[in-house]
């Protein structure tokens, strides 16, 4: 097991080193000389000068890349030049509400997608299967955001049983705070739901052809234990890379989502970030999510081989 | 299917009919017959006319205030009502979709383009360059697909063409794994080595020999990158990254259309996304039917 762990985490962190090269040298090409934009408009090519050596952008590129990778793992990402703040504050002050968010969707997929999933892959062409394709059918049409703004439509403004927009923190008053929680959390989690029940359906449908379960039924056992003991327990196991596939669609998601529901977040210091071209609060947002990303599929890389002995020996 | 239209083969102890017809007009055929393939193409259709038409059939030019109609609810005049400017909202989605169109066959332009050659030759050099291609491929793919998005806009800056181009580029890596995951395939079959033998180069062998078998994934493909533009680019502009306001994207008309929302006004919204629905619908749909009607599987049925 522990070879197999290390080269697991191993891999996650030369895919983690790949990607901050490649948003370091990406942001790089962006036209126009951050110097010059930190000074302001009518400094004089000394202030400019000086600004330079500050931030150390007249160094060469190896070594700011070093500097700037050395930091961030320190929580350091260098300043905003937009805001004139620590990056790092900016990311620690977003994460939270962020996080919370994701966490909500990500249970709301689990909770919704895989007995959605289940039922429908019992009774293929029964009821919770048209629940399931008719799921499917509205998410491919309706992308998240949209169907935020028809939630708010329905549920907040035509029945007035939530909140709209903003933010309370859920530690500090845990119902006030799901309430506003709730409408985001279906928008984003309504696609991956989708897309995790067809999965589960066809991965449960696919066990319960095998022999094992003709066998175990041909022993006399419940239905009840040949699908949860038999069945699901090896339907569930390529569910894993599925949930941490689904885990960037949830980043993405939940980008977008929060600028609709106006909550704070990564949604908002994103969109600033691009508009700005402010590229130190975009390479620091970019490896956050990208760490969140990374870790969710070493983590699944990792459960793969705990619930399978076969790829952990291979 | 006229009986003497038909021919039948045995392939691997299989029989099998095809009409005798090119390959071309077999697929675009069974697509046609395929009730899935029948909605896309009709809703597609309709769509892309409309789109290339706008300018003679939309009853107002987008940007047109008409006075006395600020906010007025769907009736014959207005099909999809009025928003706050006074404009006309059938006008503006059919200028929408336009630019949806426009930014689908851009990306799906720039992504194919570059990607399918870059599968092929990954695929059939083999060694150190598909090694070098495909760890540049799996690093792109490993970023969730708007974070791509946003750090190739920042570079570029914001603006419909902009999105396109990021929407393109988004699309590479997929295509080129695709295509290289068929060359794979394909090259070790005993046409590629006839060919070889009467002396065909690699060029000549990708182009005339292995394209024409790889075609229909990356045109299923295709329908789905062109999907997922169309709504990276109403997310996109919905974030106010995309188009400026008096162009009428659909993510601009749905992001305007929200703060009505509050005062009950509906048809704002809902002209945008049922547009946006139908769409994304119909290319799913067309997919679905291209994995249909291409797949030898099914073909006999």
């Amino acid at each position: 097991m522990l070879p197999f762990l290390v080269s697991r985490i191993g891999q996650g962190l030369i895919v983690m080193l790949l990607a901050s090269l490649l948003i370091f040298s990406i942001l790089r090409m962006i036209p126009g000389d951050p110097a010059q934009v930190l000074a302001g408009r009518d400094a004089t090519p000394e202030q400019v000068e000086q600004v330079r050596r500050q931030i150390g952008l007249d160094r060469p590129a190896w070594e700011q890349y070093v500097t700037w990778v050395t930091g961030a793992v320190r929580g350091d990402f260098g300043r905003s030049f937009s805001r004139t703040v620590e990056v790092g504050a900016l990311l620690r002050g977003a994460l939270l509400p962020s996080a919370e968010l994701a966490t909500a969707g990500f249970l709301f997929m689990v909770v919704v997608g895989v007995p959605l999933g289940i039922f429908a892959g019992l009774k293929p062409g029964g009821f919770p299967d048209y629940i399931a394709t008719g799921f499917t059918m509205v998410t491919l049409g309706i992308p998240n955001f949209v169907f935020g703004l028809l939630l708010i439509w329905v549920l907040a403004v035509h029945f007035d049983l939530l909140p709209i927009t903003g933010r309370v923190p859920i530690n500090e008053n845990p119902i006030e705070g799901l309430k506003f929680l709730v409408m985001p959390t279906i928008a984003i989690g309504v696609g991956p739901a989708a897309i995790l029940a067809r999965f589960v359906r066809s991965s449960l449908m696919e066990a319960l052809n095998q022999d094992y379960v003709r066998t175990a039924r041909a022993k006399g056992l419940r239905e009840r234990t040949v699908v949860l003991r038999h069945a699901m327990r090896n339907a569930l196991i390529p569910v894993i890379t599925i949930l941490a596939l689904e885990v960037g669609w949830l980043i993405s998601g939940a980008v977008i989502v929060e600028i609709v529901f106006v909550r704070p977040g990564f949604g908002t210091l994103i969109i600033s970030g691009v508009q700005f071209r402010d590229y130190q609060l975009i390479q620091g947002m970019l490896v956050v999510l990208v760490t969140v990303f990374v870790t969710a599929n070493v983590v699944a890389d990792i459960a793969y081989g705990l619930v399978d002995p076969r790829i952990r020996v291979s | 299917m006229a009986a003497g239209r038909q021919r039948e083969f045995l392939v691997r102890g299989r029989v099998q009919t095809w009409r005798a017809q090119s390959q071309w007009f077999d697929a675009g055929y069974r697509v046609a017959r395929e009730r899935r393939g029948q909605i896309a193409l009709v809703i597609l259709g309709v769509f892309g006319l409309s789109a290339l038409l706008a300018p003679w059939i939309a009853p107002h030019h987008f940007a047109d205030q008409i006075r006395g109609t600020r906010l007025l609810a769907p009736s014959w005049d207005h099909l999809f009502g009025t928003d706050d400017l006074s404009r006309d909202l059938f006008s503006r989605v059919l200028y929408g979709v336009r630019i949806s169109l426009f930014v689908g066959a851009g990306a799906l332009a720039i992504g194919m383009s570059i990607g399918v050659p870059v599968g092929y030759c990954a695929g059939y050099a083999g060694r150190w360059a598909d090694a070098i291609l495909m760890r540049l491929v799996d690093t792109m793919l490993a970023f969730p697909g708007i974070i791509m998005a946003l750090v190739v806009l920042t570079v570029l800056g914001t603006g419909t063409r902009e999105v396109a181009i990021t929407l393109g580029i988004g699309a590479i890596p997929n295509f080129a794994r695709l295509a290289r995951g068929q060359v794979l395939q394909e090259k070790e079959r005993d046409y590629v080595l006839a060919a070889r033998t009467l002396g065909a180069g690699p060029i000549r062998i990708i182009m005339r020999h292995i394209a024409i078998n790889t075609l229909p994934p990356l045109l299923v493909q295709a329908a789905l990158v062109v999907a997922f533009s169309i709504v990276g680019e109403a997310a996109l502009s919905f974030l106010g990254l995309g188009a400026s306001p008096p162009t009428p994207t659909l993510g601009l008309l749905l992001d305007s259309s929200r703060q009505f929302l509050t005062r009950g006004i509906w048809w704002y919204v809902l002209a945008p996304t049922a547009a946006l629905a139908l769409l994304l619908v119909a290319l799913n749909f067309l997919a679905d039917a291209i994995v249909e009607a291409t797949s030898p599987y099914v073909r006999n049925r």
